[in-house]
């Protein structure tokens, strides 16, 4: 998109629709680790659980990227290894088992519901319900005003509105 | 109590985060931890050999407590360890296994020559197999194997002397006084 363009976009007071354009221009770099996977597949369903798997997967050498958007070395490999697992036919949780039995559960952008981690999955619950009930609690209280005005000061309200 | 109640909340809320202060991410409990190392048989560093070894395999090493300690010419935190691991290497307590990662033959030799061979024995794990075996992540690593050959310790980034002062040695200790 052209500079000029996007000038317009914002002279013409549609600063939301620039912002929009730049939010989308965000994601969609993000989109593009996905497409230059060079790897070679027999179907498309290895290539669905191999993309599936590489976006659930952490890369541990660069901790908040999956193995999909990470280029460390070892993300490289692992990418190797879960391509020819995929290519031998592996299930999904085959896979997940053996990297989580090498590296742990934290290999797994999505954990496991276990004793460990346990507080990581309710705590959010815990937090709505206390949320919710602190709400009713603290400003559920509070009634509105009471509509308690005289006909006469309704009279002297209108008269002033008028004026 | 209306005015306690986030209070509360708020003392707990920097408690955790006070904890998270001190908690650095980087440490990964091993997934290996006092289960059995995974087996592999590879090649040894050519020059580095002793004897007549030309492959190493933990199981070589079942009977007695041992160190398996990843590192690799191109790791520049494996320069800083090696003072540590070299003193610790010295000290003869027991043997140390340096698992020559992802590395160039040469220039793993070269590195040797330049700051020193304290390693009984340096496997060469060329394309990373083993070390995804062992869940490397991050070189150098330092792993306290036990009498039965089962993982007991992992350390994650450069050795320093206290680490090896107060966790490492009396583990070794321990473990070499137990009878399996």
């Amino acid at each position: 998109m052209s500079r000029s363009h996007l000038s317009e976009v914002v002279a013409g007071g549609n600063t939301i629709r620039a912002f929009l354009l730049v939010l989308v221009s965000l994601f969609a770099s993000f989109a593009s680790f996905a497409a230059s996977e060079s790897r070679q597949f027999d179907n498309d369903e290895q290539r669905a659980l191999y993309l599936k798997l590489i976006n659930e997967f952490r890369c541990l050498k660069c901790q908040n990227q999956n193995l999909a958007g990470s280029s460390a070395a070892l993300a490289g490999d692992l990418k190797d290894e879960i391509h020819s697992m995929v290519l031998d036919n592996k299930s999904g949780a085959d896979i997940s088992d053996y990297l989580v039995a090498r590296y742990g559960d934290f290999v797994r952008y999505r954990p496991p519901f276990k004793l460990t981690t346990i507080v990581l999955w309710l705590a959010p619950f815990l937090m709505m319900i206390v949320g919710v009930w602190s709400l009713t609690r603290f400003a559920g209280g509070r009634t509105a005003v009471p509509d308690t005005a005289s006909d006469e000061e309704l009279a002297r309200a209108r008269s002033l509105l008028e004026d | 109590m209306r005015y306690l109640a986030p209070l509360v909340v708020f003392l707990i809320m920097s408690g955790f985060l006070a904890r998270g202060l001190w908690l650095d991410p980087r440490e990964l409990p091993s997934a290996l931890l006092d289960k059995p190392a995974p087996k592999f048989s590879i090649p040894v560093l050519t020059a580095s050999t002793e004897g007549a070894v030309s492959q190493f395999s933990p199981d070589d090493m079942l009977g007695q407590v041992w160190i398996l300690n990843v590192w690799a010419s191109w790791c520049g935190a494996c320069t800083i360890e090696h003072p540590v691991i070299e003193r610790l290497a010295s000290q003869q307590l027991l043997p140390i296994i340096g698992l020559n990662y992802k590395d160039q033959d040469l220039a793993a030799q070269q590195w040797l020559n330049r700051f020193g061979d304290p390693y009984t024995h340096v496997p060469v794990d060329a394309d990373g197999k083993v070390g995804i075996d062992w869940g490397v992540y991050g070189v150098p690593e330092t792993f306290v194997m036990d009498k039965s050959g089962n993982v007991r310790y992992k350390h994650v980034g450069p050795v320093d002397q206290e680490a090896i002062d107060q966790t490492i040695l009396p583990l070794v200790k321990r473990l070499q006084e137990s009878p399996t």
